[in-house]
């Protein structure tokens, strides 16, 4: 009732204040209104009705009348029907009702659309969806509170903002085809249903959305009204639906993969393509660990497109290549995420390749073999941040699966190197069993044969499967089976023993054999290895052997004493020379001795005076006497040089003295041809370093020779020296050169090379005439070369020779 | 005072040519055919020289050398080797075992007996 009273009395005062107000109007404007004098009151009455509301409307009616009877109109007008003033009043009242009528009308109309308006704006309020109105120009013209927490933008700093502003760029072209493609023949439907679309909030950040658009249309202008939903958590559980269903399936290859592989290789290339194929990664690879570089080596890969990994070293150690998470993860055996490889200072030394092939996260799993950590695993993706929870753990399964069949192959390995291993000593024994010249068999303790060689079949005549039932006692004479039985006893008893026993064949033939037997246990059972062999050739062989090593030995012994011999004939005969010289020289010299002595003594007449027949002839006997010695020391000086003995004993000596006692020696020889002998000496020193006796026999002997080979004329002796000058060679040394010159028969130019040899006189059959040993000159050449010096002749044959000689001054070196 | 010469020669021929000729030079000769008896000798007459051959029954003369040498009363004693061995050495051999001298043989009869006084001291020259 409070509330129905104040709107009376607000209505009342509308009422008074608007005809008031009208009545002032008219009396001011009285002279203009005359015609109309109600026409203030007209305008009152529709301002009160509109804005004071109906019931002021009504109210100013009557007042209106009221105030204009006293007022405006002249006192014979007031209230009085019929007259032009109360056709006016009535004509007031009516057209006042009819304008109010309308007011009413217009006023409960607005109010249902205010109320349609409150309610609509309620819903939308209200509304989980995003609800954007926009214009044709596609301006923002509202938008309800979900829109703006879902753009982080209220609706007053949208307004008027262009709808692509909320758009992702890459979508904006989209979105502008699509409302261009809105027509009004849309109207009122949903224009499009349900669009995927990127949003971009204002803060920039980019989201999946799904959008409905409706066009309205109002006041003759259509709107847009747009329905967004942020669909980004549908969106991202979606991917990491198909992310996860893509590992399972990589996971479920991988374990079909360690199932089939036979190797390592093939498994882990095989997990690597498919954790890349099916996984969805970028690349994955495996580094095993080679122990001598401390790195790990890539021994299988996929998605490595360009050789990333043939040129990446990962170390195994805490160092600047090994702090990546495949080097930590083998290190510490623990998966290792990075989680945006280009922000992790650990991954610097890769970090530009990595940007390269556009990796961005990995994660890496250590790799068990026996349970220790051989290898890692390492996959990429190009995202950062992709690892999550669930797919680590799928990840670690798969490194865990992988890990199991390495160590399946690992064990796998041993048992076929193993197998093969007993393959080869199956092989090899069964080889070096048929390879043995001799029998050999096995039987166990109760003398069941296991195993035999061939040769055990052939040459005991029994096939296979008899032996197999045969007792080895059965191999045997009655005679002999005690002493056999006693020995393979012995070995199941003491481990081995041998017998020589005759060995019996089926066709009844015997052969001696030795047998020798060893215990072993075969397949825990006690077992005789018993190999036999013929010593019928064994013994033929031996004996064989035997004879020959004696025979051997006598020859060895036999070359032995020959060699033996020959080397003491050869030393003996050496010695003999040596002997038979020394002898010689002796037995001739004492004979000689006696000969030349008592011949001396008688022509010096000691013995008694001689008569000149006999003096001559006993001269004769001596000069014979004298020529046999000097054929003596000729052939002794000259096989003492042949034979190197001949020793050469340099030292001062006056060469002026030997020359006279060498001359005065030869002078008788030469006065009895009546020869002349000069002596022509030209030295201011004396002294020379040589071996003196052996220069007097080489002088004595070129002088002989010169007397004995000249008739006529005469020997001469010159004696001289050379210097060498001042700038002469080291080699050149001061000489003494002694020079025989005769003027006898000479030599041929073609004899003179013979002329040095020994035993070579010249012109056999003339020589007879001279006497000499024809070693005279051979002795002189060597004792010369001896000394140090040289010989050299120069002849003309019937005037006379030179022969020259040159002795070092300073003896030889 | 006259020269001795002790002569250790087994050659008769030697023996006689080599006495002859030293003592128509005035030596009074001595002789011994073997080693031993000269050692005797020589130790009882003490010679002015000793010649002495070196192809010797029993004791060559080498030995016979040595022996004499250690003898300290036959110090001053010349020995003169006179022997027929010529070969290499054999000189060397000779002084080696206490020889003053070595005469070759076949002996010089012009010369020989110069050559043996060349040997004696000065004084019983």
């Amino acid at each position: 009732m409070l509330q129905s009273g104040e709107r009376i009395g607000r209505a009342l005062l509308w009422a008074l204040f608007l005809t008031a107000v009208a009545t002032g109007g008219t009396k001011l404007l009285s002279p203009v209104s005359a015609n109309a004098p109600f026409g203030a009151y007209y305008i009152a009455v529709a301002v009160a009705g509109r804005f004071g509301g109906n019931l002021a409307g009504l109210f100013t009616i009557p007042l209106a009348l009221l105030l204009g009877d006293y007022f405006v109109l002249s006192a014979n007008d007031r209230l009085v029907l019929g007259t032009d003033s109360l056709t006016a009043q009535a004509m007031f009242v009516m057209v006042s009702a009819i304008v109010l009528s309308v007011i009413f009308d217009l006023r409960s109309q607005e109010a249902k659309t205010r109320a349609s308006e409150r309610k609509l704006s309620s819903i939308l309020d209200a509304a989980i969806s995003a609800v954007i109105t926009i214009d044709r120009r596609q301006s923002i013209i509202s938008m309800n509170p979900a829109a703006e927490t879902m753009l982080r933008c209220s609706q007053s700093e949208a307004i008027g903002k262009p709808i692509e502003d909320f758009i992702a760029e890459d979508h904006r072209v989209a979105s502008r085809r699509c409302f261009k493609r809105l027509s009004r023949a849309d109207l009122g439907r949903q224009a499009a249903k349900s669009t995927a679309i990127r949003g971009r909030r204002l803060t920039g950040e980019e989201f999946p959305a799904e959008i409905s658009i409706t066009i309205l249309e109002a006041d003759a202008d259509s709107f847009v009204t747009l329905i967004v939903r942020d669909i980004s958590e549908h969106v991202s559980r979606e991917r990491e639906l198909a992310r996860l269903s893509r590992l399972y399936e990589a996971l479920s290859e991988i374990n079909q993969a360690i199932v089939q592989s036979r190797d390592r290789t093939d498994l882990f290339n095989r997990a690597c393509r498919s954790l890349v194929k099916s996984g969805g990664f970028r690349m994955a690879w495996i580094g095993w660990h080679d122990v001598a570089a401390q790195r790990l080596v890539p021994i299988a890969d996929f998605g490595d497109s360009d050789n990333y990994l043939s040129n990446v070293e990962i170390s195994t150690e805490d160092e600047l290549y090994g702090r990546g998470p495949t080097g930590t993860a083998f290190r510490e055996g623990h998966t290792c995420i990075c989680e945006d490889m280009l922000s992790d200072p650990n991954l610097r030394p890769w970090r530009e390749a990595l940007q390269r092939r556009q990796l961005r996260s990995s994660a890496a799993f250590p790799l068990r073999l026996g349970g220790v950590i051989e290898g890692v695993l390492t996959v990429y993706a190009h995202e950062a941040a992709f690892f999550r929870d669930k797919e680590i753990a799928l990840l670690e399964e798969a490194a865990s699966d992988i890990s199991f069949a390495l160590d399946n192959f690992s064990r796998e390995y041993e048992r076929q190197k193993a197998q093969a291993y007993a393959q080869r000593e199956n092989e090899f024994s069964s080889a070096m069993i048929e390879s043995m010249p001799g029998i050999v068999y096995f039987y166990d303790s109760n003398g069941r044969f296991l195993r035999w060689n061939r040769n055990f079949e052939t040459l005991s005549g029994y096939s296979g499967d008899e032996i197999r039932e045969m007792h080895p006692l059965q191999f045997f004479r009655a005679a002999e089976r005690e002493l056999v039985g006693s020995r393979i006893e012995d070995v199941f008893a003491k481990g081995e023993a041998s017998v020589e026993a005759t060995f019996l064949a089926k066709d009844g033939s015997v052969t001696p054999y030795f047998f020798t037997g060893r215990h072993m246990v075969f397949d825990s059972r006690p077992c005789l290895v018993g190999v036999g062999i013929d010593i019928s050739q064994r013994k033929v062989a031996e004996d064989a052997l035997r004879e020959l090593n004696e025979s051997l030995e006598s020859k060895v012994a036999d070359r032995t004493e020959q060699l033996r011999s020959a080397l003491v004939r050869a030393e003996s005969a050496d010695r003999t020379k040596s002997a038979f010289l020394a002898t010689m020289s002796h037995e001739l010299r004492t004979p000689l001795n006696s000969i030349i002595g008592f011949t001396g003594i008688v022509l010096k007449g000691l013995a008694g005076p001689l008569l000149p027949e006999q003096t001559k002839q006993l001269g004769m006997v001596r000069n014979s006497a004298r020529h046999l010695l000097d054929l003596i020391n000729d052939v002794l000086d000259i096989s003492k040089i042949e034979a190197g003995e001949l020793q050469i004993r340099p030292k001062s000596f006056d060469l002026r003295e030997s020359v006279d006692r060498v001359v005065n020696s030869v002078r008788p020889q030469a006065a009895a041809k009546s020869l002349s002998l000069d002596v022509i000496y030209s030295r201011s020193d004396d002294t020379i370093v040589s071996d003196q006796r052996r220069v007097e026999q080489t002088l004595l002997n070129l002088l002989n020779n010169a007397i004995k080979f000249t008739d006529r004329g005469g020997v001469t002796l010159r004696v001289d020296e050379t210097t060498p000058g001042a700038n002469a060679a080291v080699s050149e040394r001061a000489t003494v050169r002694l020079q025989v010159a005769d003027s006898g028969i000479g030599i041929r130019p073609e004899d003179i090379e013979q002329l040095f040899k020994p035993f070579r006189q010249i012109d056999t059959g003339l020589s007879r005439r001279h006497e000499g040993t024809g070693l005279g000159l051979a002795i002189c050449r060597r004792l010369v070369e001896l000394l140090g010096g040289t010989i050299s002749v120069e002849s003309e044959l019937g005037r006379g020779s030179v022969f020259t000689v040159t002795l070092p001054m300073k003896g030889s070196v | 005072m006259g020269k001795t010469a002790l002569l250790i020669e087994d050659n008769e021929q030697n023996r006689y040519l080599a006495t002859f000729l030293l003592e128509s030079e005035g030596y009074t000769v001595i002789s011994a055919t073997d080693g031993n008896s000269g050692i005797a000798l020589a130790r009882e007459l003490s010679p002015s020289v000793i010649l002495l051959d070196i192809q010797l029954p029993v004791r060559n003369g080498y030995e016979v050398a040595e022996e004499l040498r250690r003898n300290p009363a036959l110090d001053d004693v010349p020995i003169v080797a006179v022997t027929s061995y010529a070969m290499p050495g054999d000189r060397e051999k000779a002084l080696a075992a206490g020889c003053n001298g070595y005469i070759e043989k076949p002996i010089d009869p012009d010369t020989f007996v110069a050559e043996v006084t060349r040997y004696l001291p000065s004084e019983t020259a």
